[in-house]
């Protein structure tokens, strides 16, 4: 695991490029206090398309940072998603490693 | 755009989608409905058929308990949200008084107590538990719970149909509650 960073220079260093797209964030950020959300929330809640979100998750679930569980609900396909241990280690480091950038940028 | 400013602007976007999802509780009627009738129905077999209460209320009770789990679920299924620590919160509250108003029952059968005071007392404790539900889980219970909580006593002063009157209070204040009052804003649901 990364160790927490001290300064600007080291948080920018601290920060996760799979992470830096806001959707991705989103979808980490909205996994981390839930076991599971469908594919449908999440494209709904952070206002993306089917192409754009089915991107983001594939490039999320390629680098382990979620799971994905596909059943048949009332005969239609529901794809649900749950932030895995890596991908929560990763998601806490870089949101320590923003909150220490925008403090030292001096916004609340 | 200066790094800092995307960053700042990334994060409102997030918090403003994990605001989204908290405030999209569940907000249907079906189960405000279906205890509306429970309650109801029961409070004018307490006036009208007073021999058959005793078994109207552990049957009703039990049903609406079980079909308000299964509707529970699959609201929240079809959210497509699943969060455990609230499916448990939300058991363990509404379990409790499933089991305690059973609890009464029991303690009430032997020692002999009166149906009406017994009914009385159920009415107080389903009262607390929606107070403390409106408090703590979905203040949409608050208003029925203050209804219910002084229904109670109020029973005794009540005429012609006293538990009728209260019944039809109390299911008024929970159509009410679950048809103008909006669930927390950041709800622990």
């Amino acid at each position: 695991m990364k160790k927490a960073p001290s300064n600007t220079s080291d948080s920018l260093a601290q920060l996760d490029k799979l992470l830096e797209h806001r959707s991705r964030l989103g979808a980490c950020v909205l996994l981390a206090d839930t076991d599971a959300m469908t594919f449908s929330s999440l494209k709904q809640l952070l206002k993306e398309t089917d192409g754009n979100m089915g991107a983001h998750m594939r490039k999320l679930e390629d680098m382990g940072y979620v799971d994905i569980d596909k059943r048949f609900e009332n005969r239609k396909p529901v794809t649900w998603y749950s932030l895995t241990k890596k991908g929560r280690r990763s998601l806490t480091t870089h949101l320590k490693a923003l909150q220490t950038v925008i403090q030292s940028a001096g916004i609340d | 755009m200066q790094p800092t400013q995307k960053f700042e602007e990334d994060v409102a976007f997030v918090r403003e989608a994990v605001e989204k999802r908290d405030r999209r509780q569940y907000n249907s009627i079906a189960i405000v409905l279906l205890w509306a009738i429970i309650l109801t129905a029961g409070y004018i077999v307490n006036d009208f058929r007073p021999q058959v209460s005793h078994l109207y209320w552990p049957i009703a009770a039990s049903v609406g308990f079980l079909i308000s789990i299964w509707i529970g679920v699959r609201a929240k299924w079809a959210e497509g949200i699943a969060k455990r620590s609230d499916r448990t919160k939300h058991v363990l509250h509404w379990g409790s008084l499933f089991f305690t108003t059973y609890a009464v029952a029991f303690i009430a059968l032997r020692h002999g107590l009166d149906g009406w005071v017994m009914g009385q007392f159920m009415t107080l404790i389903v009262g607390v538990t929606w107070y403390l539900g409106g408090l703590y889980l979905d203040r949409r219970f608050l208003l029925p719970g203050v209804v219910s909580i002084v229904s109670a006593p109020a029973v005794d002063y009540l005429a012609p149909y006293p538990w009728t009157m209260a019944g039809l209070a109390i299911a008024a204040s929970l159509i009410i509650s679950a048809l103008w009052m909006k669930p927390h804003e950041k709800s622990t649901v």
